[in-house]
């Protein structure tokens, strides 16, 4: 028979994922955090460059990139519910799908890269892209990190998470994905629409 | 018999004043780097971007204040050998890894120890002659602080290595928790921001800026803090007396208890 504390811990809500993996993904939001602080201090500082350098930026491909980021979000919760299922094949092929928004995503941030360089803008210009050309480089390489993860899953998720701590680290790479897409909800107002 | 041999099979690892002196070594070590830091007048330190002029002026005031700041950091750095020391001497105790991980920790805790060396060497030879000119302290000063701040591998790899290790350990009591290693994964992915470093002489960027020094220094210092608080509790673990499941409330634990203590 259960205990009260037992029943308690059975019911008390807990971190999805691999617990220890939090410090990561919380360290990782404490980094981006001092970057968004250090994009409105500037823009607060030089209001007129920040409107001069969004208006460059192709609201177009942003807005591809989020709805992108969006589509790999929810393709990552259906894979981790089709893999909760025992659905194994449908989830690792919805895994393969999520890691493909990445490298969508990265294929359309070079895209926008080249087109703002080829303007003749570098991280040197000014401030605007110093911050722009740092903050969503560094985004990307998160992007990339976190498709490297869920391509890395992809094997264990079609054989069925077989290892012991694989579902913990298979819902720790969903969770990474989640925090890109997070970082990137914040990234592109603060680029492409607020000014 | 000593706790290092046990004869129950559990993880008994011999823990000597090496051990716990090394320990120390990193409290030291943190409080030398953090005053050297302050006492040197490098909170943060002379930037990319200034004049000659300015950096000259900068080394020739309080001279000798910034001297035994450099020392400071100089021995700082030194420990950083016996504290990988104490950090490798654990990680050999995980189950079912090689040596790799613990030699490239150590290794790059030596490198990292010889870059100190190496660059306040250079500031106390700037240090050493208020007449050099300007421009001998320009370049000295960026000599220092691109090797102290902008080459950020040693310090990653060391805690890569760290987190390759803790996260690889199978067993049931594993040697660190494993928030440790993902501590130490971020400690090594957050030092890519060095890479910024060779980019910028201005701006937020620079080894001197808000984020090139002041937030780059915090994943840094705190996965010292945090090793130092690990290490502490994995000896004080260690060295309590060898209790297993034998060991619980029967007359033979009690004696086998009273034979390993």
């Amino acid at each position: 028979m259960m205990g009260r504390n037992d029943r308690e811990a059975a019911q008390a809500p807990s971190a999805p994922g691999e617990p220890g993996a939090w410090v990561f993904i919380v360290g990782d939001m404490a980094i981006f955090t001092a970057l968004f602080a250090a994009i409105l201090y500037y823009r607060g500082e030089h209001p007129d460059m920040f409107a001069a350098g969004q208006a460059t930026l192709s609201q177009e491909l942003g807005t591809l990139n989020t709805v992108i980021l969006l589509l790999g979000s929810i393709l990552v919760v259906l894979a981790t519910r089709a893999s909760a299922a025992a659905r194994n094949d449908a989830a690792a092929r919805l895994v393969a799908a999520g890691a493909s928004c990445g490298l969508l995503f990265a294929a359309v941030k070079g895209l926008e890269y080249g087109r703002v360089l080829n303007e003749g803008h570098s991280m040197h210009t000014n401030d605007f892209f110093m911050l722009f050309f740092v903050v969503t480089g560094a985004h990307l390489l998160h992007v990339l990190l976190g498709t490297t993860a869920l391509a890395a899953m992809r094997r264990r998720v079609a054989a069925g998470l077989p290892g012991i701590r694989d579902r913990t680290i298979f819902e720790t790479s969903a969770c990474y994905w989640h925090l890109v897409d997070l970082l990137w909800l914040i990234i592109f107002p603060l680029f492409y629409l607020v000014n | 018999m000593t706790s290092a041999d046990s004869s129950n099979g559990a993880r008994r690892p011999r823990i000597g004043p090496p051990e716990r002196v090394g320990v120390w070594t990193g409290v030291a070590l943190v409080a030398l780097l953090g005053g050297g830091f302050a006492v040197g007048g490098f909170i943060p330190p002379p930037g990319p971007g200034e004049s000659a002029a300015e950096i000259a002026s900068h080394y020739r005031d309080n001279v000798d204040l910034r001297r035994i700041g450099v020392i400071m950091l100089i021995l700082g750095g030194t420990l950083l050998i016996p504290f990988g020391g104490v950090i490798s001497d654990q990680l050999r105790r995980v189950e079912g890894i090689g040596a790799t991980a613990r030699l490239t920790q150590f290794g790059a805790a030596c490198v990292a120890a010889g870059l100190m060396m190496t660059f306040g060497s250079v500031l106390l030879v700037a240090l050493m002659r208020p007449d050099f000119p300007d421009t001998t302290y320009q370049t000295l000063n960026s000599l220092s602080f691109m090797a102290w701040i902008g080459l950020w591998q040693p310090g990653a790899l060391q805690a890569a290595a760290t987190a390759a290790a803790i996260l690889s350990d199978r067993s049931e009591t594993p040697v660190f928790p494993r928030w440790v290693g993902w501590y130490s994964a971020w400690m090594a992915f957050g030092s890519l921001m060095g890479s910024l470093i060779p980019f910028f002489t201005h701006g937020p960027f620079a080894w001197n800026g808000f984020i090139g020094f002041f937030v780059a220094a915090t994943p840094f210092f705190t996965w010292f803090l945090v090793m130092i608080y690990q290490l502490r509790r994995n000896l004080a673990r260690d060295e309590e007396p060898a209790l297993t499941a034998v060991a619980i409330g029967d007359g033979a634990g009690v004696a086998e208890r009273r034979a390993v203590t």
